[in-house]
């Protein structure tokens, strides 16, 4: 009885204790329903849901024929979890044979690899980006802690430097740096989606577990108006001539008449540490501005007819020397003073008797018509970078500036302006935009046009034909008779200019000059298919050095590659020039 | 004291009860099995979809590298022996020729022409598919 009337107590008490702990576990329960249940929810999802980046194919850059000029392939990123390496200088040595790591870039590494290091050794850190498969295997098999990858696309361009200068490049992260990757950088680049689901432990999908899937949208692929042969031919045969003629550098732009389009843009110059030429990565038919020399002529006289201040036919005495403001000027081939026709003053290239014609317009006259065949502004390309050229108000032009300017010095242009400048003549008087994107591609496959070049007419087609004549006349009896093509008839300017210096001026202390040898023109001049422009830049300055020499016979070769291409057929068969009238 | 055949019924009752529980754990468990292994196969797919993908790209580089006159030019003038042709000669066919091949093979279009979109006859049908995620 007496160990009965203990227990009881006992039981009450271990009851009483049993309620506490109970209320206890009870209240613990209620506060993570209640008030802790959202993070514990949230640790739960944590653990669970995994969220993966779907990245958005960039859009890819097509030639006018549908030839890849850029592409972005998947290739995969090696990347290390510091946390995870015990021995960084170990994981570095590891990885440097397959990485091709020299000493320098091993210490770096392990640098990185190091926990709390100074450089980004935390969570994540880069070991090497955007490797091919096989380096990817081979680290793979290394097997090392702490060491993983994941998929990223890197930007290829097939044809390697092929128009690598209109192109541009992209940084690793696939960002337009340069070129048209640049320009066009908001087009190509995508929206990347997202895939969030729930995986187990093993890192398996969790069946009928939350999954929400946001479609990654593809950039726009951009259709270029290049023709990438044809952009090949003409960079092998910039080279092959830069070279031949010791020059510095060069430019080609090749343009479709009517369009604009812009078929080849070739950029080349002489690598001052090695000594050859090779294709520019800098678009300098875009970005680089030079005095155009005497085909700038082309202005002169068709403004004079546009105006009705001469005719083809007018007629001056053109002296060889003479002088304008304060300074005697000559022409580049010594001749009596004799009767010229305007014709004959342009494909004579006289500077005497373009000053003279050039007076009939007036300083305000000869600024109107320059800026409206595109001189002075940028030419609409959308290149980044495009040089707006030189061409100061009529009423700043100082001393003899008032005269040069006529015949293309005391004014700068790009390549693209001088050959959008003669493709006004070429297309019946109307300036046309050039351009270099003939089409995006959407997402679903479809073709969206680029809205066609911006016209205006500068001449009359009247006028445009009587030039079309007078330039015909300068490869068949004038300055650029190296520029005939048998069976076609080539219409086209010469240029010879000299080259301004950083310091001013156009010669140094020994009196020596260089210069920009330039040919323009276009082909088949009865119904023009193309217009092309060839600049040289610093051919050597003694010898042949004129445009007719150096810029016209490449005109011939990249013209006859060109119009096969385009399959135009001749005109004609042999020499075009035979049955036109000879000009006095 | 409840009734003998009573007691029974009631026994056999829950032993049906416990072969239907155990049906449908069963069941579950069989379902959940077949959720299991069908995720793990869709995971697969998916995994398939983008090797293939993956797979297309690479070949659409390797095939674009073959394509570029890089490769080409110096393979045919270098290994083949090709020279380029300098003096093409055209034929200008009548126009009945013309309408007669046209009737006979559909469109004439030249692969040499500039312009001609060639280069890229089913891209949009392919991006259209492989913009989609899997």
């Amino acid at each position: 009885m007496r160990r009965s009337g203990r227990t009881r107590p006992r039981l009450v008490a271990v009851l009483g204790v049993a309620l506490i702990g109970f209320a206890i576990l009870l209240g613990r329960v209620a506060i993570l329903q209640t008030a802790e249940a959202a993070a514990f929810r949230l640790a739960g999802e944590r653990q669970r849901v995994r969220t993966t980046t779907l990245p958005a194919a960039r859009g890819a850059i097509f030639d006018r024929n549908g030839y890849e000029l850029a592409i972005s392939i998947p290739q995969t990123t090696i990347w290390a979890d510091p946390r995870l390496i015990i021995d960084p200088a170990g994981t570095a040595n590891a990885l440097a044979p397959v990485l091709g790591l020299d000493a320098e870039r091993v210490a770096r590494l392990a640098q990185r690899l190091t926990l709390g290091s100074d450089t980004d050794g935390r969570e994540f850190a880069y070991v090497a980006r955007q490797v091919d498969d096989g380096v990817a295997e081979q680290v793979h098999a290394l097997r090392l802690p702490g060491i993983s990858s994941y998929p990223e696309p890197r930007r290829f361009q097939p044809s390697e430097e092929l128009a690598r200068s209109i192109i541009g490049s992209t940084d690793p992260d696939g960002r337009g740096t340069a070129g048209l990757e640049l320009a066009f950088d908001e087009v190509l680049t995508g929206e990347p989606g997202q895939l969030v689901r729930e995986k187990g432990q093993d890192g398996r999908t969790i069946p009928s577990g939350y999954h929400e899937l946001i479609a990654p949208t593809p950039g726009d692929d951009l259709v270029l108006t290049l023709d990438r042969n044809l952009q090949y031919v003409t960079e092998q045969l910039l080279v092959t001539q830069v070279e031949s003629a010791q020059a510095r550098g060069g430019m080609v732009v090749v343009m479709e008449a009517t369009t604009g389009d812009v078929l080849a843009m070739a950029n080349a110059r002489r690598n001052p540490d090695t000594g050859r030429v090779e294709p520019s990565s800098a678009n300098l038919a875009a970005v680089d501005t030079y005095e155009p020399g005497s085909v700038a002529k082309i202005v002169t006289a068709a403004a004079a007819l546009q105006e009705g201040v001469a005719n083809s036919q007018s007629t001056w005495m053109i002296p060889a020397r003479q002088r304008f403001s304060d300074h005697i000027f000559t022409d580049a081939e010594p001749h009596p003073t004799e009767p010229m026709t305007l014709a004959r003053i342009i494909a004579k290239s006289s500077n005497i008797g373009t000053m003279t014609v050039s007076k009939l317009l007036g300083a305000e006259g000869q600024e109107r018509y320059l800026r409206a065949f595109g001189f002075g502004s940028r030419s609409g390309l959308g290149f980044p970078g495009e040089a707006e050229g030189i061409l100061e108000p009529a009423g700043e032009w100082q001393g003899t500036e008032r005269y040069t300017v006529a015949y293309g010095q005391g004014v700068a242009v790009t390549a693209v302006q001088l050959a959008a400048a003669m493709n006004t003549i070429a297309n019946g008087g109307t300036y046309v935009t050039p351009r270099l994107v003939q089409a995006t591609i959407g997402r679903d496959g479809e073709d969206a046009p680029a809205p066609p070049g911006e016209r205006r007419e500068v001449l009359s087609p009247a006028v445009a034909q009587e030039m079309n004549q007078i330039l015909r006349e300068v490869v068949c009896r004038g300055t650029g008779k190296n520029a005939r093509i048998d069976g076609y008839t080539v219409a086209g300017k010469t240029g010879t200019a000299y080259k301004a210096r950083d310091q001013g001026g156009y010669a140094d202390a020994s009196g020596r000059k260089k210069y920009y040898a330039s040919f323009a023109g276009f082909v088949p001049a009865e119904q023009p298919r193309l217009t092309i422009l060839v600049s040289i830049d610093e051919p050597p300055g003694s010898g042949e050095h004129y445009g007719a020499q150096v810029a016209a016979p490449l005109f011939v070769d990249v013209a006859r590659e060109a119009l096969r291409r385009l399959q135009v057929p001749p005109t004609s068969s042999g020499d075009t020039c035979t049955v036109a009238p000879d000009q006095p | 004291m409840v009734p003998r055949p009573r007691r029974r019924t009631i026994g056999l009752l829950v032993a049906a009860l416990c072969a239907v529980l155990f049906v449908g754990f069963l069941g579950l468990a069989a379902v959940q099995m077949t959720l299991a292994q069908n995720q793990q196969r869709l995971d697969r797919l998916e995994r398939e979809v983008q090797d293939a993908r993956d797979y297309y790209d690479r070949l659409r580089l390797a095939v674009a590298r073959l394509q570029s006159p890089d490769y080409i030019v110096p393979t045919a003038t270098e290994r083949l022996g090709m020279v380029p042709a300098t003096s093409p000669l055209y034929l200008t066919p009548s126009a009945d020729v013309v309408n007669h091949v046209a009737a006979a093979t559909g469109e004439v279009v030249s692969d040499a022409a500039s312009g001609t979109g060639a280069g890229r006859p089913e891209w949009g049908a392919v991006k259209e598919i492989s913009g989609r995620a899997p």
